[in-house]
């Protein structure tokens, strides 16, 4: 009798142990260190997560603070309103972000992804370094509004993150290093290089005849400065949008008067997601912006030399293009749970 | 001599784990760790610095009560700057009220005064450097220096080996490797408010106050807010465009320094803040705030030229008055 109960028993923990297989293999692959994975062909990424060593814990961390409307000072903001998953982390429709209390900000929130790539941050290249970024929102007045120490504070009064800060960093020390670090480890490890481009250049699916030809027309016209494969060669150049430029960009760092007009060339990765376009987020579509650069470019004194005149396209050439850009969304990344909010 | 502040920064520089267990091991006082925790954490003699803050011959006072910097051997010679200090009051509410006249006869006051200074080291008689130790992983070596915080104004900088030595150098500011690097424990942790969110970098020095248009110096005004006082507030540094740090070289002069084992000696500096004050006037001057009627304001970003002007006469302040050189090392705490 007594063997046979524990012969029963024995069995339903087997029979339980192929029943619960599937959730825990998912288990098991949330617990897993998230990677920073270097794409084929592609450069060494700029930050180096040697020093803040990628962990799950860690990982999710970051994505809560990421979600988390507490880091602005009302507590109606998170990163995630103004950096949205389905527009690639850009916002849609926003011209410029909006901030607490209906303040307008003064630029367009920028998609997030291959972040680890990128040498300096923000549209003028004031931040030089990825874990001091999220400060920049922080405590823009016309963004979250909110001060580090504060930000700090909360957390540190939420038994629930101080919990999540001991996962993540072994003891429960709130400090601005882990949060930074945290949110370092969920931004830096957004990559984005899944797109239809990157299966045609791998040679794992074709192209139609039109989105051939318009790769050779990026390649022609678009591609000394939007350059592969990450789509942009992280310069600061004026494009021409205005004759006198009301917002000095990359001259407000550096105070040189050849930078003025100037502003960080953007990735055109995922740019079909990612409108309006434009620092100041003036144009709309796609459409508006050949537009542009087809017969609106404005002369000035730092107008880049390659822009003079505008770029001679024909209509087959540019809507050619137009489905070319197209190419580039990754529809992989912008549906990747992993970086989704979660709601538990 | 190891003040509370301190000790406090030295809890939350975080080392990483292994370092942190060869500090722990290695040292009991946190003295230790502000030195360094590096390979020579406990060796050498420790040396300390003490900064008081004057106006010419005076101490300098802040305005809000908490930087009257008591200090019995302050020597200072007067400025050849054209700061005078005139003098203080003592308001209804018992505030202390410190008021500098500037070139153009109008008082001011200073509410505060903060600066970071890093890359000490030592130069010896014979040649060469003892540097003090840091550490990539905490900000040891970077201290953040606050007029009106005394434990702010007193640590240990260095251990030196024994021997002679015949200067003092140090850097006003961050060095651009810090400055660019990641997010920082300690003193440079960014919650100190003296980093710059919106364009990255760290506030090398901080100069904020009062000015009053009123040419009665000295006469404690009613409020914050009566029209006649207005803010001003200097913050300079940052990485970009200009490197904005200075290299501050003070010599011991005919009398070198002399580290003996078993002595902790002091090394006190003067800074004089007239020499600041007297460059905001100038930057007044030329930019016609003074006729505009306004001042700089709220978080002021200087252009490079004049936070370069600012930095050069700050980088005036700095004097040896005096140095303990046979101060007896703390019995107790783990000194080597």
């Amino acid at each position: 009798m007594l063997k046979s109960i524990a012969g029963a028993a024995a069995l339903l923990i087997v029979v339980g142990a192929f029943a619960l297989q599937s959730k825990a293999a998912a288990w098991w692959h949330r617990a897993q260190a998230p990677q920073l994975q270097q794409p084929a062909g592609w450069p060494q990424p700029h930050y180096d997560f040697a020093d803040n060593p990628l962990t799950a814990a860690g990982f999710e961390l970051g994505r809560r603070l990421f979600y988390d409307p507490q880091l602005s000072r009302d507590g109606s903001v998170s990163c995630g309103s103004c950096h949205q998953q389905f527009a690639a982390f850009a916002q849609l429709d926003h011209r410029v972000s909006h901030g607490v209390g209906g303040a307008q900000g003064k630029r367009n929130a920028p998609g997030l992804f291959n972040l680890a790539w990128q040498p300096d941050f923000m549209w003028d290249g004031a931040v030089h370094q990825l874990e001091l970024q999220p400060l920049a929102p922080l405590q823009n007045p016309l963004e979250m509004d909110e001060k580090l120490d504060h930000v700090l504070g909360k957390l540190q009064a939420d038994p629930t993150y101080r919990a999540a800060f001991s996962a993540a960093f072994g003891n429960d020390q709130v400090d601005s290093q882990r949060m930074l670090r945290a949110l370092t480890q969920f931004i830096g490890t957004m990559v984005s290089a899944n797109s239809r481009y990157d299966r045609y250049v791998s040679g794992s699916e074709p192209f139609s005849a039109t989105e051939v030809q318009g790769l050779q027309v990026f390649r022609a016209h678009c591609a000394s400065c939007h350059s592969e494969p990450l789509f942009t060669d992280f310069s600061y150049r004026n494009n021409g949008l205005d004759a006198a430029p009301r917002d000095p960009g990359r001259a407000g760092v550096t105070e040189a008067p050849a930078d003025a007009g100037r502003f960080r060339v953007p990735s055109l990765r995922n740019v079909a997601l990612t409108a309006p376009y434009m620092h100041d987020g003036r144009y709309a579509t796609l459409d508006a912006v050949l537009d542009h650069y087809i017969r609106d470019i404005r002369p000035s004194a730092t107008l880049d030399p390659r822009l003079a005149g505008g770029i001679a396209l024909t209509a087959s050439e540019r809507s050619a293009l137009l489905q070319f850009l197209d190419t580039l969304t990754d529809e992989s990344f912008v549906h990747d749970p992993s970086f989704a909010e979660r709601h538990e | 001599m190891c003040s509370s502040a301190q000790s406090r920064q030295a809890r939350t520089a975080r080392a990483p784990t292994g370092a942190r267990r060869l500090c722990s091991a290695a040292t009991i006082s946190t003295l230790l760790l502000l030195g360094g925790c590096g390979d020579r954490a406990g060796e050498g003699v420790p040396v300390s610095l003490e900064i008081s803050h004057v106006v010419g011959a005076q101490p300098l006072q802040i305005e809000g009560g908490g930087g009257v910097v008591a200090s019995d051997h302050v020597h200072a010679t007067a400025g050849t700057n054209d700061v005078a200090s005139t003098q203080s009051a003592q308001t209804a509410t018992g505030r202390t009220e410190a008021r500098y006249r500037r070139a153009d006869g109008k008082p001011v006051s200073i509410t505060r005064l903060r600066y970071y200074l890093s890359n000490f080291r030592l130069r010896r008689a014979e040649g060469g450097w003892a540097t003090a130790a840091s550490d990539a992983h905490s900000s040891a070596g970077y201290f953040l220096v606050d007029a009106a915080q005394a434990a702010s104004q007193s640590f240990e900088f260095i251990r030196a080996p024994a021997g002679a030595y015949s200067g003092l150098e140090f850097l006003l500011g961050v060095d651009d490797a810090r400055n660019t690097a990641g997010a920082q424990t300690g003193t440079l942790d960014p919650a100190r408010g003296m980093f710059w969110t919106w364009h990255s970098g760290y506030i090398f020095l901080m100069l904020e106050g009062r000015s009053y248009s009123s040419e009665a110096a000295g006469a404690p005004h009613e409020s914050d807010d009566t029209a006649e006082a207005r803010n001003f507030a200097f913050h300079v540094g940052g990485a970009t465009p200009a490197h904005l740090s200075r290299s501050i070289y003070l010599q011991f002069g005919a009398k070198p320094l002399t580290l003996r084992a078993g002595t902790a000696p002091s090394i006190h500096l003067h800074a004089d803040v007239g020499a600041l004050l007297a460059a905001t006037d100038d930057l007044r001057r030329n930019s016609g705030d003074d006729e505009s009627g306004h001042d700089p304001s709220g978080d002021t970003m200087l252009d490079a030229q004049q936070s370069a002007a600012l930095m050069d006469a700050a980088a005036t302040m700095f004097g040896i008055d005096h140095v303990h050189q046979d101060k007896a090392a703390p019995a107790a705490g783990g000194a080597s």
